[in-house]
């Protein structure tokens, strides 16, 4: 391999790098939901879909840190003191339940494992059997 | 401590002590500490929040709990306790209800909730939810009021839309005292409104346009003002029912409507408000406003330095005065108008005009500092004119809050930190 194929495989991964998605969104092994797009994980955890066929949903976030913080860029485009003043309304006037905010991935992973009607997110890495993928990011 | 103050916090402890066995329960909570103060203890704003110039941290303080517990897939109950600096963080059930979410679009909510009758009205007391430390006053000058009823809620989106409606019926019961000003002594008022109904609809385009427009209707049923409910009662007593029915306000219907917008575009923030209370018999007496601001910032990272421009149009109908019979300025013993003048040495001049005006302006520049995602601190300075229209008015309407020196005008600084958890 001559030193201008190098280079050119060294740009296609650079770029595949940069594409990787941060994190998918997960629920249940065995939950009802199904695969859904940019748009409808951003409703879901804006709190502005309450039931989905017929089960009411439970929002999963993870506390404060680089995972959490990725999500919301990527995912909701409001992050820190905009979405908390999103909630808040929301909150504080009944029109949605507040998200369970739990430590890491593997909490996110028991917590929607074990509570009907919950998604959450965590690293792709993190991803194994015991999870439905219903959107990657 | 009185009953319901103890009631309150028996309630709250009970629910503590049930979330150790039902894992559903959840607590949240907001609150403010505000400083303010206003440069002369003559000169100061007419409605609450009720600052001298002696600094104090009651008026806009609060603290609030919330207890929410998810009573099956459906169903869901709700219980906030606010403690108010103003009324010495006495904690009441500002919202107490049972939620039933019908199906994937519509739920319902019975008990006590707070009326949403502007764009800030239900959360007005959620500081952590706006970048002011209270929503501008030339709108909200009732601030927030509860109301004992039904909500009807309906959600969906249609493409980029997101849209929430909502349908409300039910009835208010609160008291209000309004400390002295130039033209009333200390008012205790006991406010009831029944069979209020009316709906809003919030339409969110791409999450960076807001819009809102809503439409209440109520009547009152008591005001607790005693001048005026003696004069009525003295006048159907000597006869004077025509005179009697035009100063009764009871049944009197009043509308209170709003349209809004927000926008949160390339770090810009827009919010604008035109909004109203009016009597829908042209000649009761109670006092119409027609309102409007628009705050316009933008975010330099973690600030929001912001500027807000309000006014406020006030009036009043004399019509119903002028129902009188002669001789009204007769404050002799036995006169049935003497509860009235001796309130507020009021003389009736039968030729001036039927519509009372003051105009009132707030200029306001605030600047919020996001701590972290859920702690702001908040600077705010308020410069408030008002002014009548002296040349229909020689006295001051009674029961008018606003100033009467004309022009009059106040200044009003005030810090807050606020947090919500």
């Amino acid at each position: 391999m001559n030193i201008v194929q190098k280079i050119l495989l060294g740009v296609i991964a650079l770029i595949g790098a940069c594409n990787a998605n941060a994190g998918t969104v997960v629920a249940a092994k065995d939950s009802a939901f199904s695969a859904v797009d940019a748009e409808e994980a951003k409703k879901i955890f804006l709190g502005r879909e309450a039931r989905i066929a017929g089960q009411s949903v439970t929002v999963i976030y993870q506390k404060e840190g680089d995972t959490r913080t990725t999500f919301e860029n990527k995912v909701l485009g409001k992050t820190g003191a905009d979405l908390t003043a999103y909630w808040s309304k929301l909150i504080f006037t009944g029109r949605a339940q507040a998200p369970v905010e739990v430590s890491g991935d593997g909490e996110v992973k028991t917590k929607v494992s074990s509570t009907p009607g919950a998604v959450g997110y965590i690293n792709d890495a993190a991803v194994d059997g015991s999870v439905k993928v219903l959107f990657k990011y | 401590m009185n009953w319901k103050q103890k009631a309150t916090w028996l309630v709250l402890v009970y629910i503590v002590g049930i979330s150790s066995a039902h894992a559903d329960v959840s607590f949240h909570g907001y609150g403010q500490t505000v400083v303010g103060t206003t440069l002369s203890n003559t000169r100061t704003l007419p409605f609450q929040p009720y600052y001298s110039a002696d600094p104090s941290f009651q008026p806009e303080s609060n603290f609030a709990l919330q207890a929410s517990a998810s009573l099956n897939d459906s169903i869901s109950a709700v219980a906030q306790v606010l403690a108010l600096g103003q009324d010495d963080f006495k904690p009441k059930f500002h919202w107490a209800y049972l939620k039933y979410q019908l199906n994937d679009t519509f739920a319902l909510k019975a008990g006590r909730m707070q009326l949403p009758y502007y764009q800030f009205s239900d959360f007005f007391y959620v500081g952590e939810a706006y970048p002011w430390i209270i929503p501008p006053e030339a709108v909200y000058l009732s601030q927030s009021t509860g109301f004992d009823g039904l909500d009807l809620s309906a959600e969906q989106s249609i493409g980029d839309w997101y849209l929430f409606w909502q349908g409300i019926f039910g009835r208010v019961d609160e008291s209000v005292t309004v400390p002295q000003t130039s033209n009333n002594p200390v008012y205790n008022l006991s406010i009831s409104e029944r069979n209020i109904f009316g709906s809003s609809l919030d339409a969110t385009y791409n999450d960076w346009l807001s819009l809102r427009a809503g439409l209440f209707v109520g009547k009152l049923s008591t005001l607790g003002v005693p001048p005026i409910d003696q004069v009525v009662s003295d006048m159907r007593s000597e006869g004077y029912y025509e005179a009697a029915k035009g100063l009764d306000y009871r049944d009197d219907p009043t509308a209170y409507y709003t349209v809004g917008a927000q926008i949160t575009r390339n770090k810009w923030v827009v919010l604008a408000e035109y909004s109203g209370l009016q009597n829908i018999n042209s000649s009761s007496w109670l006092t119409s406003y027609e309102s409007e601001y628009i705050s316009v910032g933008r975010h330099f990272g973690r600030w929001l330095p912001l500027i807000t421009v309000g006014h406020r149009n006030q009036w009043m109908s004399t019509e119903a005065l002028k129902s009188l019979p002669p001789n009204t300025t007769d404050n002799a013993a036995g006169s049935p108008y003497k509860g009235l003048f001796t309130y507020n040495n009021f003389i009736i001049n039968q030729s001036e005009s039927p519509q009372e005006r003051a105009k009132e302006y707030y200029y306001e520049m605030t600047l919020r500092y996001d701590l972290t995602g859920n702690v702001a601190l908040k600077l705010d300075w308020t410069y408030y004119q008002s002014k009548y229209k002296t040349s229909d008015y020689t006295q001051p309407f009674p029961f008018s809050f606003v100033p009467y020196s004309n022009p009059s005008d106040a200044n009003r600084f005030s810090a807050a930190v606020t947090f919500s958890f």
